[in-house]
């Protein structure tokens, strides 16, 4: 038998297996933040607030500063809340002369809440962990851990 | 989806709106003589998956709105609010 033979060949097959292989293993050691990497928008931290209307003494309860905020729709994280605040919400009616009528609404409260997230700003919009759309004016469903909240972006910083 | 532990089973109480004037209009409170409201304490264990709590696949938060069966009664629930015992 020659050494000949017994000499190992690689062919382009063998390349391309080595390189998948190659691949493969970068993107699991990557698979956290490989959206990012690939990513030409850097992730940084955006300020926004956001409106709740008519929120009960028991689901105002658990609005809290440092509380963990995400989107029911996709899950995706939307940060953690900066500050809270509260004021009795007032109903805008019309009588039947016309006249308005500004009504309060005991123990319902309407409120606006600043967060923090991480996020990134493109020519499509902002988006918070790469995945929330946010705009002023846009309503989003925000959940915490015990609660959900109809929510009305204010504005973003 | 868990057992009830406690119910409080009350006359249902629901706003109207006078729009007689401004000086005089706004909303009356009314007792209804037709419905009822149940507030109930359900028991439940729930997973937890992504920071939210889970039980028979429903999350459980307070403002969601769930389809409650019991064996003779079948109807829509709103949940007011939720308390987790860890452990």
């Amino acid at each position: 038998m020659s050494s000949a033979e017994n000499r190992v060949r690689f062919n382009i097959l063998d390349v391309l297996i080595v390189l998948i292989i190659i691949a493969l293993i970068i993107g699991v050691f990557f698979r956290n933040n490989i959206v990012e990497l690939l990513s030409p928008d850097k992730s940084v931290e955006i300020t926004y607030t956001f409106e709740l209307k008519e929120v009960d003494s028991t689901r105002l309860s658990y609005l809290t500063q440092n509380t963990p905020l995400a989107s029911r729709d996709s899950g995706g994280s939307m940060g953690r809340i900066v500050s809270v605040t509260p004021s009795v919400s007032v109903i805008t009616e019309y009588a039947v002369d016309g006249s308005i009528m500004h009504l309060e609404r005991s123990g319902y409260y309407d409120v606006t809440v600043r967060a923090v997230a991480r996020g990134y700003k493109s020519d499509s919009g902002v988006f918070l962990d790469g995945e929330v759309l946010i705009a002023p004016g846009m309503k989003q469903y925000i959940i915490t851990a015990t609660a959900v909240y109809e929510a009305i972006i204010l504005s973003i910083n | 989806m868990g057992r009830i532990i406690s119910a409080l089973n009350d006359r249902k109480v629901f706003d109207t709106l006078n729009r007689s004037s401004a000086s005089e209009g706004g909303y009356i409170t009314n007792v209804s003589d037709e419905y009822n409201t149940v507030i109930a304490t359900v028991n439940a264990t729930a997973v937890i998956e992504n920071g939210s709590y889970y039980v028979g696949g429903q999350p459980i938060r307070a403002g969601e709105r769930l389809a409650l069966r019991l064996p003779d009664f079948y109807g829509d629930a709103l949940i007011t609010a939720v308390k987790v015992k860890e452990g």
